[in-house]
């Protein structure tokens, strides 16, 4: 017979819920002290903020990140951590979904009270992700969308002086990046995802990126929707719209299968994941900086301005998959193919591109 | 795609092999795995588990090819098979003793050694009561199953003086194990599962000489000598594809590698880019690493430490504590021992 007294307060309240991570009943209270505590602990014990640093919270509107705002400013009240808090949003251009999802993070402004900043890809890079998608179809938008807000995110915080970033991403999140990095055998993405801070080893490298930490991690999804419910908090709960064909897809499927066999399963692949140890003889990429726009890249040209420039030449698929290969064979053909007044695609483009410049 | 000739099978995509060709491809694969780093010792005395599936069926064959006496570059070592029956966990098993026997005493003429799944324990259903009363899940017995199967073929090539033990895992199932295992927490295990030469065991080196050979090209391979496997049940057998972590994640790795075909051999190469956790101390459970510290790893529970002793720990003092490592204690969570037992619960 289930039992319906909730185990932490031992009858005080009766039970409203069953908690998805240890699948024992809860009262309200208790699930919401539970909630944050976790959240308290894992922030102490990885060490992830110092007084008086300035953190900016990158919200956009979703459960995840509304959830982090309220319970980092909760805590940061409560256990005097001694934080600054604001709020950094990116405007990727989505109408229907990030327009309205914008709305949302302007209402946590006022209700939580912490400053905020929008940044656009439009103002940023020239494209909005409407544009990009007409240009490259619905298979490998996600790609440019990552990619470009990653560097949104690092150029907010740049802009507004902040010493980290804290992003919402939950238990859920990892374990499905741990698995999709294993599928895509993306060994060097792999030895970082589970850390719950990264970039912040900035002695052996010469570019200073803005630590980023993820103060959710052992935090399950489900978790956090029935916190942001029962705390009517508001947020913004529509998929995005051009998600359906993304690879993450198949995996997100089968962790909410797993999960339904195993709850404890997204903890233990999170586990597995720090177990992970990979053979220093593998070859990793050496961070550098891009030519163009000095960010940090692996390659001589970072990912952001080989993507931009394929959208600006007409050739959107430039920095996605084996094109690389089509990369090297269009500078090699510029330089051998045709003379100045020959009519070949290969003067068109050059042509195209002076007039941009 | 090599020869001209009329091709019957794509392994690999745009690669069309006529039956000779895929032949050559298939046990050339095999032997450079064999040869490649000199395994085998002249003479050496080698167990070969098999199970009657397709997998260990051609293992078995390509052996005993490589190990006649017109072989090119002969095989130098001693071959013996073990055998786990475990028809006595199935009421309706066809009886496959007499199968295994006839092809591989009367055929193949090895030593053989069948041992049934409850050998050594005091009565012939504690594993049977164990696996389906007290343990709430099929991961969990099928995990069970597992471990216990390589305790029984440790303890066989321990007994018969075998160094080597060969298994028949192909390149599908052990890439869909590491997904499956890194679901259970057995992360730190990934690079060992996966290696050619596991020296987890001190005693007992397993080598894993299909490991880069898809299941789809053993079952090519077997259809065109007419190599016939054992029908074989086992404890997942018609149950559906959600039913146990291991089913799940080889729905979800056969469904993609349908989309995507390089989608096994990318998790496989992955997992050889890991390194291996060799720590000295091993779970009493798996006999993999323990890869917890000493307390957490310690069990407290009397009814689960009798119960390790007895299935899976037939050696040591019965006053040592039991260690496990994090997917086992996980796993024994879902177990549920004997309540009527002790006062303890």
């Amino acid at each position: 017979m289930p039992s319906t007294i909730c185990v932490s307060c031992r009858g005080e309240r009766s039970a409203a819920l069953v908690r998805p991570k240890t699948s024992e009943p809860y009262c309200k209270i208790c699930f919401f002290q539970a909630f944050e505590r976790e959240i308290h602990e894992t922030i102490v014990k990885e060490q992830l903020f110092k007084p008086g640093e300035t953190i900016a919270i990158a919200a956009s509107g979703g459960k995840d990140s509304t959830v982090l705002a309220y319970v980092l400013k909760l805590l940061n009240e409560r256990h005097s951590y001694g934080l600054n808090l604001v709020l950094l949003s990116i405007d990727e251009g989505i109408t229907g979904y990030r327009d309205d999802s914008l709305e949302t993070v302007k209402r946590n402004q006022q209700q939580y009270d912490l400053p905020l900043i929008i940044l656009t890809y439009k103002e940023l890079y020239g494209w909005s992700m409407d544009e990009i998608v007409k240009a490259v179809g619905r298979k490998n938008n996600c790609t440019f969308c990552g990619v470009f807000r990653r560097q949104a995110l690092d150029r907010g915080a740049m802009k507004l002086s902040v010493n980290k970033i804290a992003t919402g991403h939950n238990a859920d999140d990892i374990a499905e990046t741990i698995l999709m990095n294993i599928l895509r055998g993306d060994i060097a993405r792999l030895k970082r995802c589970t850390s719950i801070i990264t970039g912040d080893e900035s002695d052996d490298n010469e570019v200073s990126v803005i630590p980023r930490c993820k103060p959710l991690k052992y935090a399950y999804e489900k978790e956090i929707v029935l916190y942001a419910f029962y705390k009517r908090l508001d947020y913004f709960s529509t998929e995005c719209i051009y998600s359906p064909n993304a690879y993450r897809g198949n995996i997100r499927t089968y962790i909410k299968d797993l999960e339904r066999l195993r709850p404890s399963s997204i903890i233990d692949i999170i586990h597995s994941g720090e177990q992970l140890i990979v053979k220093p003889t593998t070859k990793l990429p050496v961070q550098r900086i891009c030519e163009r726009c000095s960010y940090c890249s692996s390659m001589p040209i970072c990912k952001a301005c080989l993507l931009i420039e394929g959208l600006n030449k007409g050739i959107p698929k430039l920095g996605i998959g084996k094109t690389e290969r089509y990369r090297k064979e269009m500078q090699q053909k510029q330089d051998q193919c045709c003379n100045d007044q020959s009519l070949c695609h290969c003067m068109k483009e050059k042509l195209t591109v002076t007039e941009q410049n | 795609m090599s020869c001209d000739e009329d091709a019957c099978v794509i392994v690999r995509i745009a690669d069309p092999m006529c039956r000779k060709c895929f032949e050559e491809f298939f046990i050339h694969k095999f032997r450079s795995t064999l040869s490649k780093s000199n395994i085998f010792g002249r003479g050496e005395h080698v167990l070969i588990a098999y199970s009657g599936g397709p997998s260990s069926t051609a293992l078995l064959h390509l052996i005993a090819d490589g190990l006649s006496v017109n072989a090119r570059r002969r095989l130098q070592f001693q071959a013996h098979v073990a055998f786990i029956d475990e028809s006595s966990l199935y009421p309706d098993a066809i009886n496959i003793r007499e199968k295994v026997i006839d092809l591989i005493t009367n055929q193949l003429h090895y030593p053989l050694h069948i041992v049934s799944i409850d050998d050594n324990l005091d009565n012939d259903n504690t594993l049977k009561e164990l696996l389906f009363q007290q343990t709430k899940s099929l991961t969990a017995r099928e995990e069970l199953i597992r471990r216990r199967k390589l305790k029984l073929l440790f303890d066989i090539a321990i007994r018969e003086k075998c160094t080597k033990l060969i298994t028949g895992d192909n390149c599908t199932k052990l890439s869909t194990q590491i997904l499956s295992d890194i679901a259970q927490g057995k992360g730190a295990h990934v690079a060992l599962e996966c290696n050619l030469t596991d020296t987890t065991n001190d005693l007992v080196t397993i080598v894993r000489l299909f490991r880069e050979i898809m299941s789809k090209e053993i079952a090519m391979y077997n259809r065109l000598n007419s190599i016939e496997s054992l029908q074989n049940v086992d404890i997942s057998t018609m149950s559906g594809i959600q039913s146990s972590i291991f089913k799940l994640t080889e729905t979800l790795v056969n469904d993609l590698q349908r989309q995507f075909p390089s989608t096994v051999s990318t998790i496989f190469r992955t997992s050889d880019k890991l390194e291996k956790n060799l720590k000295p101390e091993r779970c009493d459970l798996c006999c993999y690493p323990l890869n917890l510290d000493e307390d957490q790893s310690l069990l407290p529970d009397q009814d689960r430490i009798k119960l390790i002793r007895q299935l899976f720990d037939t050696t040591s003092d019965s006053n040592d504590p039991v260690h496990v490592c994090y997917a086992c204690r996980r796993l024994l969570r879902d177990v549920q021992p004997n309540l009527q037992s002790n006062n303890q619960e």
